[in-house]
Formats: structure tokens, sequence, C-alpha cells
């Protein structure tokens, strides 16, 4: 019961998440667009090692178990697809929120492909 | 909970250390594993020694050396002068790292035999090493300010380095009555914390209104003729404390010429400024380590190669931090934390079988300005012409929506619970 209590709570706390930065969001974006460049970070094939070090910049802000403060949630052990949506988003300006978007503007699809694989590989 | 499960380096096999292009190693000779040592346990030491345990702990020997029983961060110190924040949630120590294997020596270092590959400490003892990183922050250079010295400190503080500098600053703060007057003299270029003075002003600011002082008065005396965020601050400071704090550049007050710690007065060129607080934080330079062994140039600050942060001077030894010259990034905790991560990567493709990776670097830094008033900057960074060159920027605007300042202050706390754990390996 409590066990079930809980994951609800951490799942709204995701949904929660989400709303934060979308809340944000763009619509003078075509998100036919935005789907066009996730698809092409879905071609590229992920270096692991690459990125368990790019890793490194996102820990700074996310920590490795995620921070309690949901403002930055826990990316560690989520879908390697939601990842990639996300990363391209903010790359694309659609998600918006400044660090994130800066820090997507140097990561291409090797890099995105890299980060969602090695994210999305970790156990929750 | 997540537990992330990093991938264990080990050794270079033989031949691949004999066809390296590189120094004999001594582990070579004594058959024992590589030696990292790292001087200093702040952001930049800490980082380093936290991410060759995490991933390299089975392969190397690692050795931090750190003068303090326990480290309290500058970053997140203003918001202990606002009442954001407790001295205790800002202070921490090194255990969670011994923990994971990190030898702790607490001394501090008094010099390096760059051919020996030794470091010395005051208490006689030598650590050797493979290869080294030095860390040690800042110095300040007291008489940078005319009339300043270390012992004035003890009555008018800089509090630039974070521990009992701090709460005195905080006591003398809290002492005060309305209609007295703050005088800050911040520090010339370069300094650790770009904004850091501005956010201090805000927050000192922040303590007088939550009192209900009306006369109470902050004037900055600063030595440069503009500042970090200067358009932030001065629009915050105009609503949410007006007619509170006075901004006076060189171009004004004509020069500090004096500061009396004991008569509470600095003088200018301009006129004589009294305050019943003086926070007077002087230049800087590379912690004094680097000095000793050589690895600052005139600047007073610590060449590196942007690829890698190995110091031009040895190529045994990194510096990393406040005491590099890290081109387009300022001085930051965020910034030693990432510049750490490159280092341990080149650390790791020396010593281990681990790959070498292009590096980059980030930083971020938030500054509170009011209770959910929070302004931030931030930028991507890649090696270009021989220094750390910035790639990708950005900075918060004046007149936003002020969902956006409050979102950027649960980020800033978000950040340094993440950066701290990253840094001592727990919170
Ligand atoms: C008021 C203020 C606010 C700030 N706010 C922020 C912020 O919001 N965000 C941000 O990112 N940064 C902030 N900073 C900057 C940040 O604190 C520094 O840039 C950061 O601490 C630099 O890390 P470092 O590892 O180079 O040095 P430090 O963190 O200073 O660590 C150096 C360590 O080395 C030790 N040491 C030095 N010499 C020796 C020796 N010879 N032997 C043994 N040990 C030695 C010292 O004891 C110390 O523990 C702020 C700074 C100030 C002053």
């Amino acid at each position: 019961m409590i066990d079930l209590l809980a994951r609800k709570a951490l799942a709204w706390a995701i949904v929660l998440f989400a709303v934060s930065d979308r809340a944000f969001a763009s619509d003078e974006i075509d998100y036919g667009q935005v789907e066009i460049a996730i698809a092409a970070v879905g071609e590229v094939t992920a270096d692991l090692d690459y990125g368990e070090y790019l890793a490194g910049e996102c820990v700074s802000c996310h920590a490795v178990d995620g921070p309690k403060q949901a403002q930055i949630p826990a990316i560690a052990g989520r879908n390697r697809e939601a990842l990639i949506r996300a990363m391209v988003e903010y790359r694309t300006g659609f998600r918006k929120n400044k660090v994130m978007q800066t820090v997507m503007t140097t990561k291409g699809n090797e890099e995105i492909a890299a980060l969602a694989a090695w994210y999305a590989a970790k156990e929750r | 909970m997540t537990k992330l499960t990093r991938r264990q380096f080990t050794l270079l096999g033989a031949t691949a250390l004999a066809s390296a292009a590189l120094p004999v190693f001594s582990f070579a000779q004594n058959g024992g594993k590589p030696k990292v040592v790292v001087i200093g346990g702040g952001a930049g030491g800490g980082t380093v020694a936290h991410q060759l345990a995490s991933d390299a702990g089975d392969a190397l020997d690692i050795t931090l050396i750190e003068q303090n029983e326990e480290y309290t961060t500058c970053f997140f110190s203003n918001l202990y002068l606002g009442n954001f924040r407790t001295f205790d949630s800002i202070t921490h120590n090194w255990d969670a790292l011994t923990a994971m294997g990190v030898k702790k020596v607490t001394g501090k270092a008094t010099g390096i035999d760059t051919s020996a590959k030794t470091v010395q400490l005051d208490d006689g003892s030598t650590h050797a090493y493979d290869r080294l990183v030095v860390a040690p922050g800042i110095d300040l250079i007291y008489d940078s300010v005319p009339g300043y010295s270390e012992a004035d400190s003890e009555i008018a503080p800089h509090a630039w380095q974070a521990g009992p500098q701090t709460k005195l600053l905080k006591e003398k703060l809290d002492a005060l009555e309305d209609g007295d007057q703050i005088v800050m003299v911040p520090p010339p270029n370069p300094y650790r914390c770009p904004p850091g003075p501005y956010e201090r002003v805000s927050m000192m600011a922040h303590v007088l209104k939550e009192k209900g002082f009306r006369e109470a008065r902050i004037v900055i005396l600063d030595p440069k003729p503009k500042f970090s965020k200067q358009g932030l601050f001065s629009e915050g400071w105009e609503k949410e404390y007006p007619g509170m704090v006075e901004w006076i550049g060189p171009d004004i007050h004509g020069g500090i010429k004096n500061v009396d710690a004991k008569a509470g007065t600095v003088e200018t060129d301009f006129d004589t400024f009294e305050g019943a607080l003086l926070n007077i934080v002087p230049a800087q330079k590379a912690g004094e380590i680097a000095t000793a062994a050589g690895l600052t140039d005139d600047s007073g600050f610590c060449p590196i190669d942007a690829e890698s942060m190995r110091s031009t001077m040895d190529e045994n030894i990194f510096v990393i931090g406040d005491a590099c010259i890290a081109g387009d990034m300022p001085k930051s905790a965020f910034s030693a934390n990432s510049q750490a991560k490159v280092a341990a990567n080149a650390i790791r493709a020396d010593l281990t079988d681990a790959r070498k990776f292009p590096a980059r670097y980030a930083n971020t830094c938030w500054s509170l300005i009011a209770t959910d008033n929070d302004v931030k900057v931030g930028a991507q960074y890649a090696p270009a012409d021989g220094k750390i060159t910035s790639t990708a920027s950005f900075i918060s605007q004046t007149g936003e929506d002020p969902a956006i300042r409050a979102a950027n202050y649960d980020e800033s706390v978000a950040w340094y619970e993440a950066i701290t754990k990253d840094i001592f390996g727990s919170a």
C-alpha cells in the first residue's frame, strides 16, 4: 500500500516536472520539425563511453540519484526515447529553459544519442 | 533510489605503457598502483578525487591533501548572510570520499619537487605522485587595497574565503542598526565569482529590509567601471530596495586612497565614506602553493592546456579551479567542477585504459537578488585558439516574468544539492 502511494507520488512528480518547463514551451515552433530532428538522433549509433563522459556535465545539476528539488529532475533510468525527445525539444527551443537550451546548443545528434543511451541504461 | 554503476577502468598494459609517449612512472618501477595526489579539497580538487575514486579507484592510488577538517562553501554563503541558509547547511567534509578509498591527508602543502615528483607538507612528510592536481583556490593580496591588511580583516571582513570570515561578516551585519551604513569595496578583475559582491549586497539589503530599516544604506565603491549582471542587479536593487543601495564607479570616486578599518572609513579622491560595517575584498591570485611550485605566470595565475587542464609548465601537473587561467570561464565552483572532469578524463587516459574525449566545459551562476527573484548567467565552452572559449551563452533578462525568477531560485537550490554531492561524494 505504502509502496503504491510512493509510486503514485513519484509518477506525479515526473508529470509535474514535465509540465514545469513545458509551461514555458513555445507555440511558435513547428513540432513537425522537432519530430524530424528526433528521428535523426534515432539513426545514430550510441557510444556509451562517450555518453558516460558527457554525463559528467549533467551530474553537476541533476546529481546521480536526482535532487530532492523537482525543479531539476532525476534523469537516470528514464526511457531513452523520452530523453531524446526532451533534449531535442530544448535544442530546438520548443522547451524553454535558458540553461538547458544553452547546454543543448552544443550537443549534436551523436552527443544526444550517447547521453540518452547511457542514462537509459542506468537502473532506476 | 537510482544507482549509477560506473565502469571501472583498469591499468594500461605494459606494452601500451612502453609505447606511450609519456615519462616513466614511479609505479612502473615499484610495481604499485599509479599515484594521483590532489592538493586542495574544494570545488575543483574534491570533484577530481571523487571522479577518479568512482571509476578508477581500483587502478589508482588517490591522495587528497587538504589543510582543513571541514569546508564551508563560498557558494551560497551569501544566502547564509541573507538568512536563506544555515551555516551548517553550507559546511561539508570529506568522509564520503574517504569511504570510497580516497586517502585524505590533513595538512598544508608547502612545496612541490617537480623532478622528484613529490609534494612536501608542513609536518615534514612527503607524498610521491605520478600525476598531481593543484586546486588551492585563491590567495588574497591584502595590500592591493591601500591601508588594508590581513589583521584588519578581523575588523573589516572580506569573507571571500568562507568559514570564520563569513560568520564574522554575518555577526556584524546582524548587529547593525537603522541609519547605519555598509561600505563594500569589491575586488578588481580577475576574481572568484564575478557576480558574488553584488549578490552579497542584495542579501545584506534583504536583511536590512526584513528588519524594517528605512534609513540604512549600502555604498559600493567599485574599482571596476562595470560589473557582472549589472543591468539585472541595478534593476533588482531599485525594485526591491529602493534608495538603499548606491553603486559608485571609479570615474566618480577616482580610486580608493585609504581604508582605515578601526575608524571605519574608506577614503577616495571624491569623498571619505564612513561605515558601521566595512566589507573589503582585495585583489586575488592563485593559492600560494601554485606560485611556490613555479606554476604561475606574471598574472599570478596558472596557464593550462585548454584540451586537458594540464599545466603548461609541467606535464605531470594539472591546475584546475580558481588558480588556473581558464580563458572565457569565470572563476566559479561550477567552472572548477567542470574543469575537474576534463582533468580526470585526461588523468584516466594517461594512467588507465580509459579513452580521452574532447574537452568540453560548462558554467552557470545563479544570483539571488531577493526572495523568489533569482537571476542566472551561463555558457558552454570548448578549446579554441589555445584557450577555453565560450561557444554559447545566455543571461537572464530585465523585466522578465517573475515566475521564471522564482523557478531560477528552485533550480539553484537543486544545483547546490547536486554539486556538493558531486564534489564531496555526498550531501
Ligand atoms: C561570496 C561568494 C559567492 C560565490 N558564489 C558562487 C556561486 O553561486 N556559484 C559558483 O559556482 N561559485 C561561487 N563562488 C565561487 C566559488 O566558491 C569558487 O570559485 C570555488 O570555490 C573555486 O574552487 P577551487 O577548488 O578552485 O578552490 P576552493 O573551493 O577555494 O578550494 C581550495 C581548497 O584548497 C585548500 N588549500 C589551499 N592551499 C592549500 C595547501 N597549500 N595545502 C592544503 N590545502 C590547501 C583550501 O583549504 C580549500 O579547501 C562564490 C564565491 C564567493 C566568495
